[in-house]
């Protein structure tokens, strides 16, 4: 074959060159790259005529144990394409995948409640190798309908471009890159059955918009995001008024008048430290008023883990424009979180950690809310996709008497 | 009173940016598609291997039967990829080249193994957009020295990278495998 490939190279430039009127000691010298040129090749991945198939030899020694193959010395070329390339495949069921996570709560306090809190279903497809689909259908609260309690939502879907060193884009309906919870929140990745009040109230987690995106992996561990989204639109009256969270439109038939950007920096040492410093503006968080609302949340995340300790961290506040969010007491929105913990793991890989969780955030939602949270509880994973979780929970509202919770759940992924 | 002299910059630059992803998108696709590839090679499987070994022995290839089969499948949760997997040995080191999937893409990692001991691991070829810290040395060394404790585990924990957890079990999995080839060649 290479053989071949090289008697018709020769042929192809001796006809080129005989068209194209070359001397013969021009010939020549080509003749003697040529040469030079198989040479080195040969010197480097062995000689061109060795035959190309593995001839597999029978096993060197018929003990007990795994039989053992020798094969001829590989080319450093044939080892390569057996690794290099897209090694997943080009069947449907092999660009296809699909994965998912649930939890189920059980929540006693003042109110006993359970609730199969998400179920959620990802599809993601790998067009080819530049372009794959992601995306994530959740239910909530397990009944949606006309006046039940659950809602069934579309929480990602966008398509990913994988580009040169490291850049990526998305352009969809995505999660934003805010805080800890808001893009990873696999009940087995945290602790406590529910999610932490200070993301979900102030950021507001789990926050999705439709638009584009840009995120650039640096090699010493540098991660930056950058997107350009749809935008809040915060209540201005009702029970709900200049609550953040209220105002997710969640890309269903929303107010696009006005537009948001978000950013975020990522560095993480690769043996237990992540910090991240992130950043929302919103051109106009209140599209239902005639004033102008710009807002801007920042904060920051710090994460870390050595041995079994672990500790998580976050703070984020809101500053927001406007006559009405400062008559409210809602201009300044703000939270913050520590969550030191320990975990042991055994032999059998399973593993037990015990947190606890001090969290201090001020909210809007039809007035002010001040509010003091102390948790303390203990996550048990038998494998590492599943998690069985309890906490306590002391939740301190300002003007409101203390509300006391033991909460259990069970949750997994795939 | 921060947020006045803030946002007119943020303004500005954010409108400037506004465009910028599609621009980026667009151009991108416009240049035929040379300039994308979501692959991407840290070292090649030849060089890991003679870098490892100081040459490139031959290929030899561990052909598993059905009861280091159920090993497999209790280290890796199943089946590996393919039923015989390649080696290269010389004297008491071993380089295995493993894949496993991080969270849809195979991560091709190399393992060097000596005397029941990780030498060394180095991320070959990344695939996936998400959980690329896992490539960097100073993540990949903290397997160095790991051998099989009770029950198939590692003798030492390797600390999790927030955001990159199934690249870090996918590895650690594999780190378990190779010490486990090891044993049988």
């Amino acid at each position: 074959m290479t053989s071949h490939f090289t008697l018709s190279a020769l042929l192809i430039s001796l006809s080129v060159s005989a068209a194209s009127g070359v001397t013969l000691e021009e010939l020549a010298a080509r003749l003697e790259s040529l040469e030079a040129k198989v040479q080195t090749y040969e010197k480097r991945y062995g000689p061109l005529d060795q035959p190309k198939q593995e001839t597999i030899a029978m096993p060197a020694s018929s003990g007990p144990r795994s039989s053992v193959v020798a094969a001829p010395t590989d080319r450093p070329a044939s080892i390569d394409s057996a690794f290099l390339g897209n090694s997943g495949g080009n069947r449907w069921y092999e660009k296809t995948s699909i994965g998912g996570y649930g939890e189920l709560h059980l929540n006693t306090g003042d109110k006993d409640e359970i609730d199969f809190h998400r179920w959620v279903l990802f599809v993601n497809h790998r067009f080819n190798d530049r372009v794959s689909l992601f995306s994530e259908f959740e239910l909530e609260h397990s009944l949606a309908g006309d006046g039940k309690p659950g809602e069934v939502e579309l929480e990602q879907a966008y398509i990913e471009f994988d580009l040169e060193n490291g850049l990526s884009a998305k352009a969809g309906l995505y999660l934003l890159p805010l805080g800890v919870l808001n893009e990873v929140h696999e009940p087995e990745t945290f602790y406590g059955v529910e999610r932490n009040n200070v993301e979900k109230n102030i950021i507001p987690t789990t926050w999705w918009e439709g638009g584009a995106a840009l995120t650039k992996n640096f090699d010493n561990g540098v991660k930056v995001d950058f997107a350009v989204h749809s935008a809040l639109n915060v209540p201005t009256a009702g029970s709900k008024a200049f609550n953040i969270r209220s105002g997710r439109q969640k890309v269903a038939e929303a107010d696009a008048t006005n537009w948001a950007a978000s950013g975020r920096v990522q560095y993480s040492t690769g043996n237990g430290l992540s910090l991240s410093g992130f950043a929302n503006f919103q051109s106009d968080i209140a599209a239902g008023n005639s004033e102008d609302n710009s807002a801007l949340l920042l904060g920051a995340a710090a994460q870390y883990n050595s041995g079994g300790f672990g500790m998580r961290a976050l703070v984020s506040h809101w500053e927001i424009d406007g006559a009405s969010f400062a008559a409210a007491d809602a201009d300044s929105q703000w939270g913050y979180f520590l969550e030191p913990s320990y975990r042991w793991s055994f032999a059998n890989g399973s593993r037990v950690g015990i947190f606890g969780r001090y969290s201090a955030y001020e909210y809007a939602s039809g007035s002010r809310k001040e509010v003091d949270e102390y948790t303390v509880g203990m996550n048990y994973w038998p494998i590492d996709n599943v998690v069985l979780k309890t906490d306590y929970n002391v939740l301190k509202e300002d003007g409101k008497s203390d509300n006391k919770t033991l909460n259990f759940g069970v949750g997994y992924s795939f | 009173m921060a947020n006045l002299i803030i946002k007119p910059l943020t303004l500005v630059s954010a409108t400037a940016s506004r465009l910028r992803p599609l621009f980026f998108v667009i151009a991108l696709l416009l240049s035929g598609g040379s300039a994308f590839s979501a692959e991407r090679i840290y070292q090649k499987p030849s060089d890991f291997i003679r870098e490892s070994l100081g040459t490139i022995p031959a290929t030899r290839a561990l052909s598993l039967n059905a009861g280091q089969q159920k090993v497999v499948r209790a280290i890796l949760g199943k089946r590996y990829k393919t039923s015989s997997i390649r080696y290269w040995s010389v004297g008491k080191k071993t380089a295995f080249i493993l894949e496993e999937i991080g969270k849809t893409e195979y991560i091709t990692t190399g393992y060097l193994v000596s005397g029941g001991k990780i030498s060394s691991v180095k991320v070959l070829v990344y695939r996936e957009t998400h959980g690329w810290e896992v490539g960097r040395p100073s993540f990949t060394k903290q397997f160095r020295g790991a051998r099989l404790a009770q029950g198939m585990q590692l003798n030492k924990g390797v600390k999790n990278i927030a955001g990159a957890t199934l690249s870090v079990r996918a590895l650690t999995k594999l780190a378990r495998l190779a010490l486990y080839l090891e044993t049988l060649k």
